[in-house]
């Protein structure tokens, strides 16, 4: 499967119903989703690897390692009707993930048991509410050595700084796509988003 | 659900090991039913195929 091959199968997946503004629910692009699976890939740390969602959403990344061949896939949200539809895609592009609805925040959880080769991610950016980035980030890493996820442009420095000690920035791929007008707040019909894919690995 | 997903689940709250009660399931897995907690007695459901792990009482 080559690059826009996969962006095909994963544009044809469902996004949010209601999307809530508060959890920063947007449906990760499908250009986007599939540079940072296919990046991945070509890294080899999709094929053939435990692989975790964190934050899945609807579940276009955890569909799409799965489309790549990761050996096993778990995706996790704190939102049941997010989790559901992320199900229905998984059904429909037959792939074989365990969903789970729970909090990345929950500290009780025996995190311990979801370890796995890679995560993938698009946590909210913290837009809406400061810092809601930091727990995705704080567990990719006791989760994962190899890490990519989508923040916002620019984030770069941020993570690089809040990671210190703990893992190294590898690799920044700028990308940008249009967003539609999804909540009440937004101004604009669409507006071009400028995103980074950043790969981090734990040390 | 399936099935080997219990074997890496516990319970959010306690960490306790969780026993799988079956309402409805098909060849792959269970639809309905809930996972309940022995140590410390909390449950979480499992709907449409998804558990919910959701400590009890957070929406």
């Amino acid at each position: 499967m080559n690059l826009r091959h996969l962006e095909m199968r994963l544009e044809r997946l469902a996004g949010f119903a209601r999307p809530s503004a508060r959890l920063e629910q947007y449906q990760t692009p499908p250009a986007v989703a599939a540079r940072l699976l296919f990046h991945a890939y070509m890294q080899g740390a999709i094929e053939g690897r435990a692989v975790c969602d964190l934050g899945c959403g609807t579940g276009i990344l955890a569909c799409g390692a799965a489309l790549l061949g990761a050996s096993s896939v778990v995706g996790i949200d704190i939102d049941p009707g997010a989790v559901a539809a992320a199900r229905k895609n998984a059904d429909a592009v037959d792939a074989q993930i365990g969903f789970l609805v729970g909090d990345v925040r929950d500290e009780g959880f025996d995190w311990s048991s979801l370890r796995c080769d890679t995560v993938v991610m698009n946590p909210p950016f913290g837009a809406q509410k400061a810092h809601a980035d930091r727990p995705f980030i704080d567990r990719s890493l006791q989760l994962a050595s190899e890490v990519y996820g989508i923040f916002n442009g620019g984030s770069s420095p941020f993570v690089a700084a809040y990671t210190e000690g703990r893992a190294a920035v590898e690799e920044v791929i700028a990308c940008s796509f249009p967003m539609r007008r999804t909540f009440a707040h937004h101004r604009k019909d669409r507006a071009d988003i400028a995103v980074e894919v950043i790969h981090y690995r734990r040390i | 659900m399936r099935r080997d997903l219990l074997d890496i689940l516990c319970c959010p709250v306690c960490k306790g090991g969780l026993v799988l009660t079956v309402v409805e399931e098909n060849d792959e897995e269970i639809l309905e039913g809930s996972l309940l907690c022995e140590a410390c007695g909390a449950s979480y459901p499992i709907c449409a195929g998804i558990p919910n792990l959701l400590p009890p009482g957070i929406e």
